[in-house]
């Protein structure tokens, strides 16, 4: 009853016309910084200031509180940031960085080539990826108090990418965290002391937290504001009446309304709409238990990519405000080959695919039954109830009866996810900037592992495995790119899993205030009034 | 006497302890850990970052010597470590213990003396409009869903009329003086208190009114008034410490439902209490907090029992024995 009365309105949508594309191009990066003035961010809560958190929201603060050693600049590349400059070997396997002489920390201590080598080693053992970012280093030479050279065991392509955040690596100072063994259980985490751009003013744990502008920060200029205040909001009327109220000048969409809400939201006329224009991307996709019959045959996995119009997901169901995705990649990857369109909507191809595997049609009009796992309401039903319920009606359609199981919560999902305990199972994989650290994992043998966000599909083949392994150890960026066009293709033939919309990030922004959405959308030192505020 | 109370105490230790056990089974049943959460969270990690992770919070260990370990320490006085919040779970629960207590406690007090008032108010007139009013009103408050009855409240008091807050237990920055600080913090507690009390205040209305009318039919204070005594007198002196028991009673049953509804409207009006903190560790699978929060509301609940019991027997000398 329900999927019928979900088709019948998708129809009527998509009559209507929906199918527009509703993003304005990023508006405001003319216009001069104004120096000053507060932004309130609508946040959910901060449980902690520990640099390696693993909530999102710890990161938005701890970002501002540390610097990284590299960052990415407005035309998404590479830029010095705490490293002034650096080199790297003709090997691959010797970077040498110089700090910036007068980076201080906000305890007035300089930044040193020991800050770095331990922030590495600290990442390096306690981040969630801390092995696929840095895992290769090896050792460190210290010809000075500013220069840093790292040896590799191994040529290392994402290194420089994974250390352009500060959520992926806080340059820590080691005077204050290095005396203690359980990083994770420092006191220093309290009121963490770094080199970033604002310190911390106040904090009042699942209430806000509020940092200043660090004045001696070490680039000139910066940052532009004076304070940013993270506020903690937790019900959905009271984040929206906020933000209509200007209680809020910058909010995360995602956290405050369902895309179905945001054209009203859009009117609301001191608010603009910011897309994320940056690097670091994801995807919803349906992840197939590639050992399975009859998901173990690539035709029925074929045919199931072919049987879903995932064009009226992103239209209808997100109000266009997602794409659908056209690679393992999610389009905003550097790597992502831009000529490959993916699969079609073809319901004949499907059929007929499913018929030459030798699984035809029986009485009951279906050809067999999968089940398909994925987090319920009310968690983020767009991204999982409602393409849940959009799949089961449309495989329907070409004789597979899919039988929902939504789960409670990350972890109850995440359980049967790490059991291989499914036949389908809509996942939420980022990319991470680089696939060496986000993408391959999802694909290669050595990591099929019980544990959710592993190679959980248990996809396995040889050549794949050997591409993301020369593209891992290869520095140079156009090799590697060659490299992931190559592994895009066979993914795409194969269909492990079918990648089914790139998961956008939108920012409700005040329409004069200037919001650095490209790179990892971090920067918030370069966040600025576009015009004087009281 | 004394002897009573000892057993009364015994037996809540007894039941407390029963309360730990129960649930900490209860959270081994629940799929996934903290550690599936939190990577879950961040996108996924590592796998032998995650096993490192279990070890090191002791997850890895069989189930019975995890309960061990646990009882021992909460024998000590040591509610655990939160691995979400990077803090003491004893220190997590007392800073967030203010603003429920300010809650639940002025909601309970409002919801007791307006409810009785209303109840007597009611009773002395039982056929008026008033007394049909708190029928209804009573009968709205209880059926009503505190959640919808807060979204509610927000709609209509903080944004068509913009008189409350929408969230949070201060403003940021709070006003320089102490006596405006705590006018701040009032203002923003006005919405989800009456919220609250609007939910039990029911209740008192209804229980104070049928017991006010059976008390007032009794024959002693039919003696009362032919003693010539004074309305006021009689309602207030020989009437009200009667029927007011069946109050207590309730205000002392009700403290563990106050508490939950508080978990409701805290999170609606997004207050720093203990109700969000239970929210968010259950979402994250923070054992230690949930544990230490329940074990926790036990405790307020056998203590508050044990307190109404020695009240009871105060207020009503025909009680004897409390066990």
């Amino acid at each position: 009853m329900m999927l019928k009365r979900l088709i019948i309105k998708l129809a009527i949508a998509s009559m209507c016309g929906m199918m527009i594309l509703p993003m304005s191009a990023n508006q405001g990066k003319a216009g001069e910084p104004v120096t000053g003035g507060t932004v309130v961010y609508l946040s959910s809560k901060i449980p902690s200031l520990n640099p390696l958190h693993s909530a999102y929201e710890v990161g938005l603060v701890t970002s501002q509180i540390f610097a990284s050693l590299v960052r990415m600049d407005e035309n998404n590349e590479i830029a010095p940031y705490l490293a002034e400059s650096w080199e790297v070997s003709n090997s691959g396997k010797t970077y040498t960085f110089h700090l910036a002489k007068n980076a201080r920390f906000h305890d007035g201590q300089p930044v040193t080539s020991e800050d770095l080598a331990f922030s590495f080693d600290i990442v390096k053992e306690h981040h969630r990826f801390g092995n696929q970012m840095f895992g290769p280093i090896d050792s460190y030479e210290f010809p000075n108090a500013n220069t840093l050279i790292v040896h590799l065991s191994k040529p290392h392509g994402p290194l420089l990418l994974a250390a352009t955040t500060p959520r992926q690596l806080p340059v820590m100072p080691k005077h204050i965290y290095g005396s203690a063994d359980n990083f994770m259980k420092q006191d220093a985490h309290k009121n963490p002391v770094g080199s970033g751009p604002f310190v911390i003013s106040d904090r009042k744990t699942d209430e806000y937290v509020s940092i200043a502008r660090n004045d001696s920060h070490f680039v000139d200029g910066l940052p532009y504001l004076d304070k940013i205040i993270y506020q903690n909001v937790q019900d959905k009327t009271a984040k929206r009446i906020g933000l209509r109220k200007n209680q809020f000048q910058l909010a995360r969409t995602d956290s405050v309304m369902r895309f179905s809400d945001i054209k009203e939201f859009s009117k609301v006329e001191h608010l603009q709409l910011t897309p994320y224009e940056g690097i670091a991307g994801g995807a919803i996709v349906l992840e197939f238990n590639n050992r399975k019959e009859p998901l173990n045959n690539k035709a029925v996995r074929q045919a199931i990519a072919f049987a879903v119009d995932r064009s009226q997901i992103s239209n209808v169901l997100h109000g266009g405000y997602t794409l659908p995705s056209r690679s393992p990649l999610p389009a905003t990857n550097v790597f992502f080959n831009p000529k490959l369109k993916g699969y079609e909507f073809n319901l004949e191809k499907a059929n007929a695919l499913l018929e030459e595997a030798g699984y035809p049609k029986k009485s009951d009009g279906m050809r067999f039954e999968l089940n398909l796992i994925y987090i319920a309401q009310p968690f983020m039903p767009d991204f999982n109830t409602l393409p849940a319920e959009f799949l089961a009606a449309s495989l329907k359609k070409v004789g597979i009866k899919v039988k929902l199981e939504p789960l409670q919560g990350f972890a109850g999902w995440a359980e049967r996810s790490a059991a291989w305990d499914f036949d389908m199972s809509i996942n939420w994989p980022g990319d991470k900037t680089d696939p060496a650290i986000g993408v391959s994992r999802l694909y290669v043998c050595d990591n099929i592992k019980n544990q959710a966000y592993t190679n959980t599909s248990g996809y396995c083949d040889a050549e794949v495995d050997k591409i993301f392994e020369m593209a891992a150890v290869e520095p140079d960026i156009e090799k590697r790119r060659e490299l992931y066009y190559q592994v895009q293709d066979i993914l795409l033939e194969e269909m492990p899993m079918l990648w089914l919309f790139d998961t956008p990030s939108l920012f409700f922004n005040h329409k004069d205030l200037f919001f650095p959405s490209y790179g990892t959308a971090e920067n918030w030192d370069v966040m600025y009034w576009k015009t004087a505020q009281k | 006497m004394m002897q009573a109370v000892i057993q009364r105490v015994f037996l809540g230790i007894v039941l407390i302890l029963g309360v730990i056990v129960l649930n900490f089974f209860l959270l081994q049943a629940a799929p996934g850990d903290v550690v599936d959460a939190m990577l879950a969270e961040a996108g996924g990690g590592d796998p032998e970052l995650a096993a490192r992770l279990r070890q090191s919070y002791g997850l890895d260990q069989p189930v019975y010597i995890q309960l061990i370990k646990y009882l021992g320490q909460v024998c000590i006085g040591d509610l655990g470590y939160s691995f979400y919040y990077d803090e003491p779970v004893a220190t997590l629960i007392l800073s967030h213990l203010p603003t429920t207590l300010m809650l639940t406690l002025s909601a309970l007090i409002l919801a007791v003396l307006f409810g009785t008032l209303f109840g007597v108010y009611a009773a002395i007139k039982p056929k008026g409009f008033f007394s049909n009013f708190v029928t209804v009103f009573s009968l709205f408050g209880y059926a009503t869903p505190v959640f919808w009855l807060g979204m509610i409240v927000l709609l209509v008091f903080a944004l068509y009329l913009p008189w409350f807050p929408a969230f949070g237990i201060r403003s940021i920055p709070e006003p320089d003086h102490p006596f405006d600080r705590a006018l701040d913090i009032i203002h923003h507690l006005v919405l989800p208190t009456f919220t609250l009390a609007v939910l039990f205040l029911a209740n008192y209305s209804r229980i104070s009114r049928a017991s006010m009318l059976d008390v007032l039919g009794a024959d002693y204070i039919r003696t009362a008034r032919t003693k010539g005594l004074s309305e006021p007198k009689v309602i207030l002196k020989h009437a009200l410490k009667n029927a007011s028991l069946p109050v207590v009673t309730l205000a002392g049953l009700q403290l563990a439902q106050v508490f939950s509804g508080a978990v409701l409207v805290e999170t609606v009006f997004s207050l720093p209490g203990v109700g969000p903190l239970l929210y968010e560790s259950i979402v994250r699978r923070d054992f230690p907090v949930i544990l230490g929060v329940l074990f926790g509301a036990a405790t307020t609940t056998i203590v508050a029992n044990i307190i109404t019991d020695l009240v009871y027997k105060w207020m009503d000398p025909r009680i004897q024995s409390i066990t």
